[in-house]
């Protein structure tokens, strides 16, 4: 797992230059959850789930072989992904779609999900992969007690009574707790935006 | 700070809009006074983060066994015909 927010362009870098196999590994584990909720939200089978991320990480490790597709002057490694997510969604989607009306005129037939859709699709799971990252990161921060106050109450919607009991802490703390972890959370966020923004 | 801030302070405060040695006295204030902790934890500003990190919640939940399998493939992917 990523151990610090500042850590993640580096990490980039090294799996891009194909120099750490750890690397490649902890990146995939950070972006398979994002690739997974698109192809699940698009109502695709398990297995084809499995080749979505499978034809992606390919694509990836390819490029990573032609020195990487990220620099700057190429394009934002958020689009990149985008487009290679987007491109093999909609190529399922569609190979789905003429099998199941094959004995009919498909041609004639709008496809179920159009691009427009399936980028809304992505675009809502880019940003629920960014709030769960930016969680992970808020857990390191905060004392053990603080952010389970946080999970049960906020989080779990828990009685804040109960959830004082539970950790021996005043009722205040448990509202303090949510207080301060959301707003933690709201900058990290932001923060990790602005670092894929700039990639 | 020995009054309690207005609604408006509390509002700018969860927004990010308080840095600084406001933001730090206006800390300390909440940790004297539950009335304005229970307040601010309870304003509607944090609905929709909120919302979303119990969707996310769910998600995660439902997805746990097949991210883990795919994840498995994909860094075995990593390993094999290198470059």
């Amino acid at each position: 797992m990523f151990t610090s927010l500042e850590t993640r362009a580096s990490l980039l870098e090294r799996m891009q230059r194909g120099e750490d196999q750890a690397a490649w590994a902890e990146f995939v584990q950070a972006y398979t959850p994002l690739v997974v909720g698109v192809a699940r939200g698009a109502r695709l089978r398990d297995e084809q789930v499995d080749e979505v991320a499978q034809d992606t990480w390919q694509v990836l490790k390819c490029f990573r072989a032609l020195d990487g597709p990220f620099d700057r002057e190429k394009g934002r490694f958020r689009a990149w992904l985008h487009g290679v997510i987007r491109h093999k969604v909609l190529d399922l989607r569609r190979r789905e779609r003429r099998g199941a009306f094959a004995s009919m005129d498909a041609g004639a037939l709008d496809p179920p999900e159009t691009v427009a859709e399936i980028d809304e699709l992505i675009e809502t799971q880019w940003r629920l992969n960014v709030l769960d990252r930016a969680r992970r990161e808020l857990a390191r921060r905060m004392t053990p007690q603080a952010y389970q106050a946080l999970d049960l109450y906020a989080f779990q919607g828990q009685p804040v009574k109960r959830v004082a009991r539970l950790l021996g802490l005043r009722v205040s703390a448990v509202y303090l707790a949510k207080t301060r972890g959301l707003k933690r959370l709201s900058e990290l966020v932001a923060e990790i935006e602005r670092e894929e923004d700039a990639r | 700070m020995k009054r309690c801030p207005s609604d408006a302070r509390l509002s700018q405060f969860a927004r990010g809009q308080m840095t600084g040695p406001p933001a730090v006295e206006f800390e300390l204030h909440l940790e004297s006074c539950p009335k304005c902790a229970r307040a601010l934890a309870q304003l509607p500003a944090w609905s929709e983060l909120v919302e979303r990190l119990r969707e996310l919640n769910e998600n995660r939940v439902r997805d746990a066994e097949l991210v883990r399998r795919v994840a498995r493939r994909a860094a075995a992917l990593g390993r094999t015909g290198d470059r």
